[in-house]
């Protein structure tokens, strides 16, 4: 079910796969387009902190990093918003680079998971709740 | 077990007939259905009935139209902005 709220969409730059990372790691480039005010640095562990054109703030935490390819990060809206990771790819194509976005809500991992981590009904569960 | 449930909802009892499981078993299924917020229960009498909460799934597609809604926008931008010269 973890699948079922998930939002993947994907783009083609006509870019190098180098200048696309920058495109969706460095604040200076992501203030064009991603959000308002963007607090990001490309390393596990850093703040993120979004303030969208319409004021609304997010905040998280970047969890994962494979530059120049992979970047991900967690984050919710304050103070009780769902929390979602964010995960962005970038992979060299014909056409110069393709950037590969999942967005998959936590909140709902968060509820089943302590059902799921059991071992002796976890997959039951699973599959009853089908 | 949740395709067995109806909008009536059921109880242990009723879904241990149709199911090859124990009632023990399907009441232990139906408090961590509970507990993970996809069934809500209610006390009937000695038993308790369960049901399915639409809730969880309805802020999911609301989440997930929200979300989609904000990535077209973003790399609606995103393609405007690399269309621009000073950044290719």
């Amino acid at each position: 079910m973890t699948d079922d709220t998930a939002v993947e969409r994907e783009i083609t730059v006509p870019v190098e796969p180098e200048r696309a990372w920058e495109l969706v790691t460095e604040p200076q480039h992501l203030e064009h387009w991603f959000a308002e005010q963007v607090e990001l640095e490309p390393t596990p562990g850093a703040p993120v902190r979004v303030v969208a054109d319409d004021g609304g703030e997010r905040h998280g935490v970047v969890e994962e990093v494979d530059a120049p390819r992979r970047l991900r990060f967690v984050w919710y809206a304050p103070p009780d918003g769902p929390p979602s990771s964010v995960e962005i790819e970038v992979v060299p194509d014909a056409g110069g680079s393709r950037i590969f976005v999942t967005e998959r809500e936590l909140i709902t991992i968060d509820a089943v998971g302590p059902v799921v981590a059991s071992p002796s009904s976890g997959s039951d569960l699973l599959a009853l709740a089908a | 077990m949740l395709s067995l449930m109806g909008g009536s909802g059921a109880t242990a009892t009723e879904l241990a007939r149709e199911l090859p499981i124990t009632r023990q078993a399907v009441a232990k299924h139906l408090s961590q259905l509970a507990s993970a917020g996809l069934v809500a229960p209610t006390r009937q009498g000695r038993e308790t009935r369960y049901r399915i909460t639409p809730e969880p799934l309805e802020d999911a597609v609301a989440w997930i139209v929200q979300a989609g809604g904000e990535w077209d926008d973003r790399l609606a931008r995103l393609s405007a902005y690399v269309g621009d010269d000073r950044v290719a």
